[in-house]
């Protein structure tokens, strides 16, 4: 009798400990939730929802995306248009070309990597690596190494005139003035109370840098929401910009992240320059006339993966829109929709 | 041309600057001290790696605690003290002023301060989070990602199976070792 308590003792716990393992499971496999779609249980005002944002109005994209053009970059970091159209992106460490419709016409190998580009008329490659300029020529030679412009540079964006070549230093917050040798001729967009300038003011290491009619020096200006205007020596000109998600502002914490100026045979009556902007936060890019007042959505959030920091974009002698994608790593080519 | 300096095989200055950026955390050196005292060499701790972390909200309701051992914290050496911060304000907040309806923090946790014009401080009162990253979210999408969420292991009963890890759609959770409890954020 004692014998057969003992085991319907150990019977019992057995039975339980199974059914408690068992229930456990059960609970466990209930609450996985691999997606996170599931909800936390939490009430509405818990929810960070952005979604209404990531929507485009249709009626004000007046692109249509092309077939992209592949990089074959691990970390596309910087793109401009060259001569005959031809498309060069920098990242890893070199720079590699295509011609206008995508097919890859050239690959130049560098020691560093390189952070942004700008190309001549003549094929003239300037590259921006972390603190210093190098220049190639069309075939791929180096042609000249500038110095270090200082421990704390962070070189984001290169843009030529015919004469100068101005460079975005996001580490230092200002534009550096070169010439075509690599003599320092000013500085832009400090701090100057008596000119009226508030300074550039970067959180991240973002600013841009356009030239319009070989004339006019056109800067980002990421911490202040909008986009300023300079002449050459330095004096600013107009600015335009305001923070909103709404798709007429630039959104987020700062932006607008790039910018370049679309040619003028996209430019319905206007004598000043239309800008072509890209976002991050909300990746977007949309053009806005010589106001700030918005013309038109290239591509909005929904063209992008979600998350998308650092795009980059140019545009070519057609006014086709050339959006490098770090993510998708591929030139994404956008084009009037009545072209 | 823009924030080629968040990719991270390029960043040598930033990351050196990360690096001493991200060592400077509000609120959990207290609590290190405490789990310090606690643990044993070879003891492990169950912590949230914030670059995996889609601040789904599941770290406020799954928690065998209530409130949650999870908490908001607040990396000061990412913070850019923005005058609009994405993680205090509400996405559609009509003004950049301090009432209620313009916080998106549910629980009025985070605290703003004016250090000097334009710039603000932004405090977690680690009583009010629940732990629900709503805020962690916000800055993340559209600020400096310098808000994010931890276990805190002044709180933390270090379940055997962390019922949060169970349920976590982004496998964040992971066992880290007693002595180095925090996983911190580094600039990308
Ligand atoms: S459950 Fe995972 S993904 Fe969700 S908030 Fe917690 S750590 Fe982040
Ligand atoms: S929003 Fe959520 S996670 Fe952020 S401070 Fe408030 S309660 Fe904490
Ligand atoms: S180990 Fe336990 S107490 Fe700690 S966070 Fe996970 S469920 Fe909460």
């Amino acid at each position: 009798m004692k014998k057969r308590r003992g085991i319907s003792t150990t019977g019992v716990i057995i039975a339980v400990v199974i059914t408690v393992a068992t229930a456990a499971a059960v609970v466990v496999i209930l609450r996985f939730d691999p997606t996170g779609k599931g909800g936390s249980g939490l009430g509405e005002q818990f929810v960070y929802d952005s979604e209404q944002y990531r929507k485009t109005d249709p009626n004000l994209i007046h692109y249509k995306e092309l077939k992209p053009i592949e990089t074959g970059l691990k970390v596309a970091r910087g793109i401009a248009v060259g001569p005959d159209d031809a498309v060069y992106v920098a990242g890893d460490r070199k720079i590699v070309a295509f011609d206008r419709d995508g097919k890859s016409i050239a690959e130049i190998a560098l020691g560093d990597p390189p952070q942004c580009l700008a190309v001549e008329a003549d094929g003239t490659i300037y590259t921006g690596m972390i603190d210093h300029v190098e220049v190639y020529s069309k075939g791929g030679r180096r042609i000249a190494k500038w110095p270090s412009v200082g421990d704390d540079a962070i070189i984001t964006s290169i843009a030529l005139s015919d004469s100068d070549v101005f460079v975005a230093d996001s580490g230092n917050s200002v534009v550096l003035h070169y010439d075509k040798a690599g003599r320092l001729v000013n500085r832009i967009g400090q701090v100057d109370k008596e000119r009226g300038i508030p300074g550039l003011l970067v959180r991240k290491p973002c600013i841009d840098v356009a030239v319009e009619n070989g004339k006019v020096l056109w800067v980002t200006n990421p911490g202040r929401w909008r986009v300023e205007s300079y002449s050459f020596d330095g004096a600013p000109k107009r600015h335009w910009g305001r923070q909103s998600q709404e798709i007429e502002g630039f959104c987020g914490c700062c932006n607008p992240t790039c910018i370049a100026v679309l040619p003028r045979l996209r430019q319905a009556q206007s004598s000043h320059g239309w800008l072509i902007t890209g976002e991050k936060g909300l990746p977007r890019v949309k053009i806005c006339d010589e106001t700030g007042c918005l013309r038109s959505v290239v591509a909005g959030p929904e063209a992008f993966a979600k998350g998308t920091v650092g795009l980059d974009l140019t545009v070519d002698s057609r006014g086709r829109v050339l959006v490098l994608d770090p993510v998708a790593k591929a030139v994404r080519v956008f084009v009037k929709k009545d072209d | 041309m823009s924030e080629q300096k968040e990719q991270p095989d390029l960043t040598r200055r930033d990351f050196i600057r990360s690096g001493v950026r991200g060592a400077l955390l509000a609120g959990v050196g207290a609590a290190t001290g405490g789990l310090l005292a606690r643990s044993r060499s070879g003891d492990t701790v169950w912590q949230i790696d914030p670059e995996k972390c889609i601040a789904c909200g599941n770290c406020a309701t799954y928690c065998v605690l209530k409130p949650s051992a999870v908490k908001c914290v607040h990396a000061f050496g990412l913070c850019e003290y923005c005058e609009k911060c994405f993680g205090y304000f509400d996405l559609d907040a009509p003004d950049v002023e301090t009432g209620a309806e313009n916080q998106l923090c549910p629980t009025g946790a985070i605290k703003r301060r004016l250090v000097r014009e334009p710039q603000y401080e932004y405090k977690i009162d680690e009583q009010l989070c629940i732990g629900c990253g709503k805020c962690v979210a916000g800055c993340g999408q559209f600020g400096m990602g310098a808000l994010f969420l931890q276990v805190r292991h002044d709180l933390c009963i270090n379940c055997n199976e962390c019922a949060i890890a169970a349920a976590c759609p982004a496998d964040a959770f992971r066992r880290v070792p007693a002595d180095k409890p925090y996983l911190l954020k580094k600039k990308q």
